[in-house]
């Protein structure tokens, strides 16, 4: 028996959400294929310039915000439901935030697709930062609105199944699966704080019409008040995956049930106030917050090195009970043919690449040498782009199987697609980190525009060799996320049927919740800490902003 | 593991996870390590101005912009007095407006705006013969414009021009005049 068989209410509204993740996942794939042709100059013939826009908002949108939340949606709906051995508490309740979501998503789609149509006022080329000057149809916001209140509804059926599980088991540890769920979620739910206020008391009423005048800076302070935090939001799934799952996939046992709380806990407190780090350029905020939030940036190395520290060991762990020897020769006996584990592993390695480029953005005195250029993509393209996309469709080798009663289609094909997205997105990757080092600008569909009196200077190589790797990159990309489709719709509808689709055993940790303090759990304390990091970097700086009047421009500049 | 209890769907072949080893992280690595020994090389070895040093040698051509004088004779100028890319959803357009002042308000030389050339290559000629339009002899103004193909940009220009140099006789030439910053105007109301 499986997931299905044992949960099938919560496996259907699982299925639901990741047939909406990976329709996203496929629209804004082949978005993302068109615009890297396209601003490259290889290939210019699929949309004019001006298009481009709605192409690029597309691809941000429907990736970064829509096939990440259903796809974590989906994961924690599994994770929670299996760990609390219960299904959700009221079906309704489940399927009204499923559809509310799902709801929401359709009016922001519509919006930004509308962008294509000619003579259409439906329009969203706003790109996935969406802060004014560029405005947006107001169904844009109100869907987007939409897909966040569903989350948080979301988030409520998941505390809801906690709190009844929790008086059947006043003593006992939260089980891991829901922990890392939960405080995932609470750190949504801050962090989500500033968008709501962006969109619902600033981009609505001023894309209605019914305010002329905003202050620039306050809805893009709110927005990056979310648009790092969010990034965690990303994140943490995957680390979910990498702390409950790939210890298992690679022949093994979680390292330390303790120190995975402890990584959850600080992504909570420190998640938040790190958004100024993408407003080193903004006049309007003081140097001491840019300061401030540089310092808990560069402090989410920790957590980040532990799990490092953590998952390789685990791994190691996996390695040897396979007979692995030697300080590195046992990586040769991890299980390199199995896609979950290819997928999940590859993808820690290239966050560990991103977490590098992080640190530059993240430094006040370096940033600037990167700011704004295609160095900043090329660096997601890293964690979201690899480290959280790669995980999830490998992952979802392992899931699907649990979710459908089906057995995986296409092995050799799936074993291939996470290698040749690592193959594509290193040479992506790697020429927009070095044509950004150049000076080449981001968010443009003509990166040499203007440039007749002044050249790119790359460090070494050319131009034109940077263009091609980043065409080439975007087309392994493209097939490779081609084949994780042609996989999941040929194990979805083909399958062979299976009470036991997969091993789905997960082994308990090998320092177990029997050493893990008490004070772990205690969510009340980490959202307070949480919520005094927060206010200590965004009370002042908000006031100054707001005292004059929330719609009213006109925030003193400061040394920045 | 359930790798036995997978079924009868074929496993991968331990050649195919070779290959696959090879060149799904063994190119990625080769990369990088070209990449880091590249940075040091230039960054350690090189001196500072040696990577740009191909570029330096190019020899630097004028570019013009809004304001600048395209032809000037002792009494008389051409002034490129705007241009701009108007965009909207539909197209991108090419605006440019030259004028000319003659200081003894005499008849101006002849100046016309033959074609431009794109970065592509591509050159447009001028889509209408337009005049020159003032309210006196002495400063007059071109206008005209150009649908441009998606994604490309305007790179030079081509100017003829007929000069007096006495009371009979004139002087022929063109210019070709490489654009340098284009301001870009996104226009909402076209839409």
């Amino acid at each position: 028996m499986t997931f299905l068989h044992n949960y099938p209410k919560a496996a259907k509204v699982a299925r639901a959400n990741f047939i909406v993740a990976f329709v996203a996942l496929a629209i804004g794939g082949l978005f993302g294929f068109i615009q890297a042709l396209h601003r490259t100059g290889v290939f210019r013939g699929f949309f004019n310039s001006g298009e481009y826009y709605t192409l690029l908002t597309g691809h941000g949108v429907l990736l970064a915000l829509i096939f990440t939340t259903f796809f974590i949606a989906g994961l924690f709906v599994w994770g929670v439901t299996r760990s609390l051995e219960r299904e959700p508490e009221n079906m309704t309740f489940t399927w009204s935030w499923f559809w509310l979501m799902a709801i929401g998503l359709t009016m922001t789609a519509v919006t930004i697709l509308g962008g294509l149509v000619p003579d259409s006022s439906i329009r969203a080329a706003v790109l996935y930062t969406f802060y004014p000057p560029l405005q947006a149809h107001p169904a844009f916001y109100i869907g987007l609105a939409l897909v966040i209140i569903g989350s948080w509804m979301a988030g409520a059926d998941w505390f809801w199944s906690y709190r009844k599980w929790r008086k059947n088991h006043p003593h006992e540890h939260i089980p891991i699966l829901t922990f890392m769920a939960l405080f995932t979620m609470l750190m949504w739910y801050i962090c989500t704080i500033g968008i709501a206020l962006e969109v619902v008391g600033i981009l609505i009423p001023w894309s209605l019409g019914l305010v002329t005048e905003i202050e620039p800076l306050l809805p893009r302070t709110l927005f990056w008040y979310f648009g790092h935090a969010v990034v965690y939001f990303w994140l943490l799934p995957a680390y979910y995956v990498w702390y409950a799952i790939l210890p298992k996939l690679s022949g093994g046992r979680l390292f330390s049930d303790a120190m995975t709380r402890i990584v959850f806990i600080i992504f909570l407190i420190l998640s938040t106030p790190v958004g100024y780090h993408h407003q080193y350029a903004d006049p309007g905020i003081s140097v001491g917050f840019k300061f401030y939030a540089m310092a808990t940036t560069l402090l989410l190395l920790l957590p980040s090195l532990m799990t490092l520290f953590t998952v390789v060991a685990s791994m190691e762990h996996g390695a040897r009970q396979r007979g692995g020897k030697g300080y590195l020769k046992w990586i040769g006996k991890l299980p390199w043919d199995k896609p979950a584990f290819v997928g999940c592993a590859l993808a820690g390695i290239m966050f560990a690449a991103g977490g590098f480029s992080g640190m530059i953005n993240a430094s006040m005195n370096i940033n600037i040498l990167i700011h704004n250029t295609l160095w900043v993509p090329g660096h997601f393209h890293l964690t979201v782009g690899t480290a959280v996309a790669l995980t999830f469709m490998a992952i979802s080798y392992w899931l699907i199987p649990q979710l459908t009663g089906r057995k995986l289609k296409y092995k050799t094909l799936a074993l291939i697609q996470p290698y040749s997205w690592f193959l594509g997105m290193t040479l992506m990757s790697n020429a927009m980190h070095r044509a950004g080092l150049a000076g080449v600008p981001r968010r443009t569909a003509e990166p040499e525009f203007n440039t007749s009196s002044m050249n790119f200077e790359p460090v070494f190589g050319t131009m034109a060799e940077m263009q091609w790797q980043i065409a080439i990159g975007g087309t392994i990309l493209l097939i490779s996320l081609i084949l994780f489709l042609w996989v999941i719709v040929g194990t979805w509808m083909a399958g062979e049927k299976s009470d036991k689709p997969v091993d789905d055993y997960i082994p308990e940790p090998l320092s177990g919740v029997e050493h893990t303090p008490k004070i772990l759990d205690n969510i009340k304390l980490w959202v307070f800490l949480a919520f005094i990091l927060v206010l200590l970097a965004y009370s002042f700086p908000l006031w100054e902003m707001v005292s004059d009047g929330i719609f009213s421009p006109g925030a003193l500049p400061r040394p920045s | 593991m359930g790798d036995k209890q997978e079924g009868q769907e074929k496993e991968p072949s331990r050649n195919l996870v070779r290959i696959l080893i090879i060149v799904g992280i063994g190119i990625p690595i080769l990369v990088e390590l070209l990449t880091l020994l590249n940075l040091i090389n230039v960054r350690i070895f090189e001196t500072e101005d040696h990577p740009n040093q191909q570029l330096k040698q190019t020899k630097e051509v004028r570019t013009y912009s809004q304001g600048d004088t395209l032809v000037a004779s002792e009494d008389e100028f051409v002034l490129l007095q705007s241009m701009k890319i108007n965009v909207n959803a539909r197209q991108w357009e090419f605006e440019i407006s030259l004028s000319k002042e003659d200081s003894t308000g005499e008849q101006l030389a002849s100046v016309n705006l033959d074609s431009i050339r794109l970065k592509s290559g591509e050159i447009l000629d001028a889509p209408v013969a337009r005049d020159w339009r003032g309210n006196g002899k002495s400063r007059q103004s071109l206008w005209t414009s150009w649908a441009l193909p998606s994604g490309d940009m305007p790179y030079t220009i081509y100017l003829s021009y007929q000069q007096k140099v006495a009371e009979d006789s004139v002087t022929k030439g063109s210019r070709e005049i490489r654009l340098g910053n284009i301001p870009v105007r996104y226009n909402r109301k076209e839409e």
